[in-house]
């Protein structure tokens, strides 16, 4: 089950907040909130459950056992255990097959790789997992007795398909204290029809043009005209960071809604004026986990300037990997490392002194360079794809794809304008203004009511049309 | 400013208030609709085809997730107000941009046309037999009619033909009623199935009012079609003379090929003359491009529908004629019929407000209008009386292309009263040829039809004609075969595979 599905929003979702309102004590919330999490997961197959329940009683029995630790090393030994089981067992289910086929050209072995299938929710579930256990280690937390609330924590379904990745500091008061009043379910109820919209409406629409422009195999790619492949990068990362931080609206939108706060995990990347401000936009609960995990703790950048360098590499190798089990994902990683690299040392005169208009621009560049290697897992149509670009055979471009960019032109503006801070900058204007005026006020009250409502049906709408499919039976 | 604080904390509550009230009403009418279980559908009209139906539970299912998966397929393929949601869609969609013309669909890409002759066994590359194939099956017919009894044994097509040939002089069964065509109601599935191969392919352009299918040559499928040929004229040589017709697309003709393969269409014409220069010399080949594009400001090709209109069935109708050696009825001679209201195939893909509904007009044929074709019933083979320009105003505004040949049977048959000289054709078509068929009735006594989608499903049933077209053509002793499709299908495999099996 998705959140961009009828079922999940009509059903599961409505449900879901249906009980959550109505139950009173905060044991029977938390009760609901854990059912609906379990219910989420064997939506995705059940046999993953014993995986998820083993994953977190790991991770639970870990918390314990740092804090029934007397000694330093014993803390350490026990948070060392945990972090191993929690990883290995990410690693077996999601880098097995990349790590046998990349061992089987050398050893001549295995004859049969084993496709695994990546359940849902393991990396994100299992990350939360390792911030508590080593957060326990370190103090920041108690550990948590009571298997259900960890479960609860790490299992909840809000955050389990995208993110954010939650600390269990930030939420465990939520977990027992959590109170919701209208204002707070109102904003949720903006926030989820945002992500869904944005999700379902612009993201889906931004990759259809760009499966119409490039198709999904490597013929259609190499067939595409160099304005083709151009526009359909740029919808490719539109549709990207629309979809990605849509799921994270989508989290906030409906953790606001059941009285859990979450912190933002987007803040409008394409935005930025640098490569560094990016990554303090992009998927902010990933780049903080990895700050404080894996770069704070080999030195950060208080050390020499090749540690530091190294351990931007270590970093930045790791933020790759974790994307995906394939080298274009390490590449990618590392393709943000040189520039990260280079705008803290050799260029970071030069980065400081260009105007701010060049520097967004620059980022954009090579922010969309970045999203091509990220698209593509097999170099051959990472090769086509830049080939398309830079020296395309079939030419500049077509009338077919004139006739798509024209027949979206509006849609892909507006795309656009969804990654910047326009929309939310025009509401505050509004929303500030308009309370000085009764009139304007009403007029306000009634288009913000009304905004959530047209984007949910708009969703609806579009999702509806997910299974249509009319030349699969044609009978004539 | 105390006041003013709680001035400002009561309009944030009232905002508040407004929203949540608003939102969470709409939401929950949305999921009660979704509740109702009695409303949901389980045919769609508009997509011609099965939706999806609730998942038998399987303890395999729930262990890896498809159970659930198809639950979710199913909650949104029935939802209740699912098509109306579509089209709300559709329309808000058309705000997307400047939609003078529309690319709906994905965009293909032909593969290149060969030029001069090959050996047709090398491009087949991987399209060759498949030793698991099963032919479409034969959909159920659910329109009026008057069938056969069930008491009477399952087919006696060939007993009825065989008497009727044998006192030629006795006008054919025309005193069997001049059939009650019922419509079969709007509710209800036009015809059943859902195993059929797709007739054309996700790729549209909206131009104008008017849609048009793209077509991409394959060189493996559209070799196939002419071994295809080929071997059915090897079969026939010495039998019967056998014609090819391909139909070029609607796009080439109405717009200009120069305007068409902007968009990145195939070539038709180049498509169709390389592929009828493979084909054995003693195939009288035709390519009606030239008379079509001659006649292409007049109503040709369907705006809404990927089918061509009778005028687009009677210009190459003259051009068969003409290749025969006989000569053309005139267009004015005709009866004609004028039904309102079309919107088909290509209405159905896009939804699209800039398509202008369809006007299907219907030729009567001069000798007859009587024709009767098997079809299944409940499972079972059985003879069905019917019209050959049958009036379906009263049908659902998608299905009116049935007005032609009794739309798309594994096996039909005419016999005209007014030609008695023991002349047979036999046509073998997809559903383009079902406009095509009252044209060809005055020239011959006895005329036959067969979609090849479904003859051989049909033929290996009833044990008839060894399941070919040699088969047939010998059993009922025909003059001519004429095998008549749209240039699209020679490059659709599952549309060729059905015909190369039938062809020998």
């Amino acid at each position: 089950m998705v959140f961009s599905s009828l079922i999940f929003v009509l059903l599961f979702l409505s449900f879901n907040i249906l009980l959550h309102t109505v139950a009173k004590s905060i044991k029977v919330k938390n009760a609901i909130m854990i059912l609906f999490s379990v219910a989420f997961y064997t939506w995705a197959g059940a046999k993953y459950l014993v995986l998820f329940f083993t994953v977190i009683f790991a991770a639970y029995i870990a918390g314990l056992a740092i804090d029934a630790s007397d000694t330093k090393t014993e803390k350490k030994i026990a948070m060392i255990g945990g972090i191993v089981i929690l990883l290995g067992i990410l690693g077996f289910f999601k880098y097995t097959g990349f790590f046998l086929d990349n061992v089987r050209p050398i050893f001549d072995l295995p004859d049969i790789i084993p496709k695994i299938a990546l359940p849902l929710g393991i990396s994100f579930y299992t990350f939360q997992l390792l911030s508590y256990v080593v957060d326990v280690y370190r103090g920041d937390v108690r550990a948590q007795k009571n298997y259900f609330v960890l479960l609860l924590y790490a299992g909840l379904f809000h955050q389990c398909v995208a993110g954010p990745i939650v600390r269990y500091k930030d939420i465990e008061d939520d977990i027992f204290h959590r109170k919701v009043d209208v204002i707070s379910f109102s904003n949720g109820i903006s926030r989820f029809a945002a992500g869904l919209g944005k999700k379902a409406i612009l993201a889906n629409g931004c990759a259809e043009i760009c499966d119409k422009l490039i198709g999904k195999n490597a013929e259609n790619l190499a067939e595409a005209t160099a304005l083709g492949v151009i526009l359909a990068c740029g919808c490719y990362m539109l549709q990207i960071y629309l979809d990605f931080s849509a799921y994270s609206d989508m989290a906030i939108g409906m953790g606001l809604m059941t009285g859990f706060r979450y912190k933002e995990n987007f803040n409008y990347p394409y935005s930025a004026t640098s490569v560094t401000d990016f990554w303090r936009r992009w998927h902010m609960s990933l780049s903080s986990f990895f700050r404080d995990y894996v770069y704070i703790p080999l030195g950060g950048n208080r050390c020499s300037i090749p540690r530091h360098v190294f351990n931007m590499f270590v970093v930045w190798a790791l933020t790759g990997f974790w994307h995906g089990a394939s080298w274009n994902y390490v590449i990618w990683g590392l393709y943000y490392f040189v520039f990260l690299f280079l705008e803290k040392y050799p260029l970071k005169k030069v980065v400081s002194g260009t105007p701010t208009f060049i520097r967004r621009i620059t980022l954009l560049v090579i922010v969309y360079f970045g999203w091509i290697i990220f698209k593509f897992e097999s170099f051959d149509m990472l090769r086509t794809a830049f080939v398309g670009i830079f020296r395309n055979p079939t030419g500049f471009t077509n009338a077919t794809v004139n006739t798509v960019l024209l027949n979206n032109i509006w849609f892909l503006i507006v795309a656009a304008l969804a990654c910047t801070p326009i929309v939310p900058t025009v509401r505050d204007y509004c929303r500030t203004a308009c309370k000085k005026n009764t009139l304007f006020f009403t007029g306000y009250t009634v288009a913000s009511s009304l905004i959530p409502v047209a984007l949910l049906l708009l969703s609806v709408s579009a999702l509806a049309g997910d299974s249509y499919n009319p030349f699969l039976y044609f009978i004539f | 400013m105390p006041n003013e604080r709680s001035r400002r904390k009561s309009k944030d509550l009232t905002e508040a208030v407004a929203k949540t009230a608003t939102f969470v009403t709409v939401w929950a009418v949305l999921t009660i609709i979704g509740l109702l279980w009695f409303l949901r559908p389980t045919f769609s009209i508009v997509e011609k085809r099965e939706l999806a139906k609730f998942p038998e539970f399987s303890v395999e299912g729930v262990l890896d997730g498809t159970y659930f998966s198809k639950i979710d397929t199913w909650f949104s393929d029935t939802f209740p107000i699912r098509e109306s949601l579509i089209s709300f869609n559709d329309k808000f969609r058309e705000c997307y941009g400047i939609r003078n013309s529309l690319i709906h669909g994905d965009i293909g890409q032909g593969e290149e046309i060969p030029t001069g002759t090959v050996d047709l066994s090398d491009l087949l590359g991987t399209d060759t037999d498949d030793p698991g194939y099963k032919p479409p099956e034969v959909p159920d017919f659910t329109g009026g009619g008057i069938t056969e009894p069930e008491d009477t044994p399952p087919i006696d097509e060939s007993s009825s033909e065989e008497s009727s040939s044998e006192d030629s002089s006795k006008p054919l069964d025309t005193t069997k009623p001049p059939i009650t065509t019922e419509p079969p109601p709007v509710t209800t599935k036009p015809e059943g199935g859902g195993t059929a191969p797709p007739e054309t392919n996700n790729s549209i352009l909206i131009y104008g009012n008017a849609a048009y299918e793209f077509y991409y040559f394959s060189q493996s499928v559209s070799a196939k079609y002419c071994l295809a040929v080929n071997r059915l004229a090897e079969a026939l040589k010495g039998k019967a003379e056998l014609y090819n017709i391909i139909i070029p697309s609607a796009g080439s003709v109405v717009l200009g090929m120069d305007e068409w393969l902007k968009y990145g269409s195939s070539n038709p014409v180049d498509a169709i003359e390389w592929m009828q220069s493979q084909m054995d010399p003693s195939v009288h080949k035709i390519n009606p491009y030239d008379t079509l594009y001659a006649h292409r400001d007049e109503y040709l090709f369907f705006r809404t529908d990927h089918h061509w209109t009778a005028l687009g069935a009677y210009y190459t109708y003259t051009d068969f004629c003409k290749a025969k050696g006989i000569t053309p009825n005139d267009l004015s001679s005709f009866k004609t019929i004028t039904i309102d209201g079309f919107r088909g195939t290509l209405y159905s893909a896009t939804k699209s407000p800039k398509l202008k509904t369809d006007t299907v007009i219907g030729y009567y044929p001069m000798g007859t209008n009587s024709m009767y074709f098997i079809s299944k019933n409940n499972g079972k083979y059985s003879k069905t009386w019917w019209n050959i320009i049958t009036d379906v105003s009263g049908w659902h505004e998608s299905l009116r292309y049935n007005c032609f040949a009794g739309a798309d049977q594994p096996f039909s048959y005419a016999h005209n009263p007014k030609v008695n000289d023991g002349s047979s054709v036999l046509l073998v078509k997809n559903s383009f040829g079902n406009a095509f068929v009252p044209f060809l009735v005055d020239h011959y006594e006895h005329i036959y039809w067969v979609d090849f989608r479904y003859f051989e499903s049909y033929a290996t049933s009833e044990s008839l004609y060894n399941a070919c077209i040699s088969g047939l053509v010998e059993s009922k002793g025909i003059d001519d075969v004429i095998i008549l499709t749209n240039v699209s299908a020679t490059s659709t495999s599952s549309l060729v595979t059905p015909l190369d099996r039938i062809c020998k």
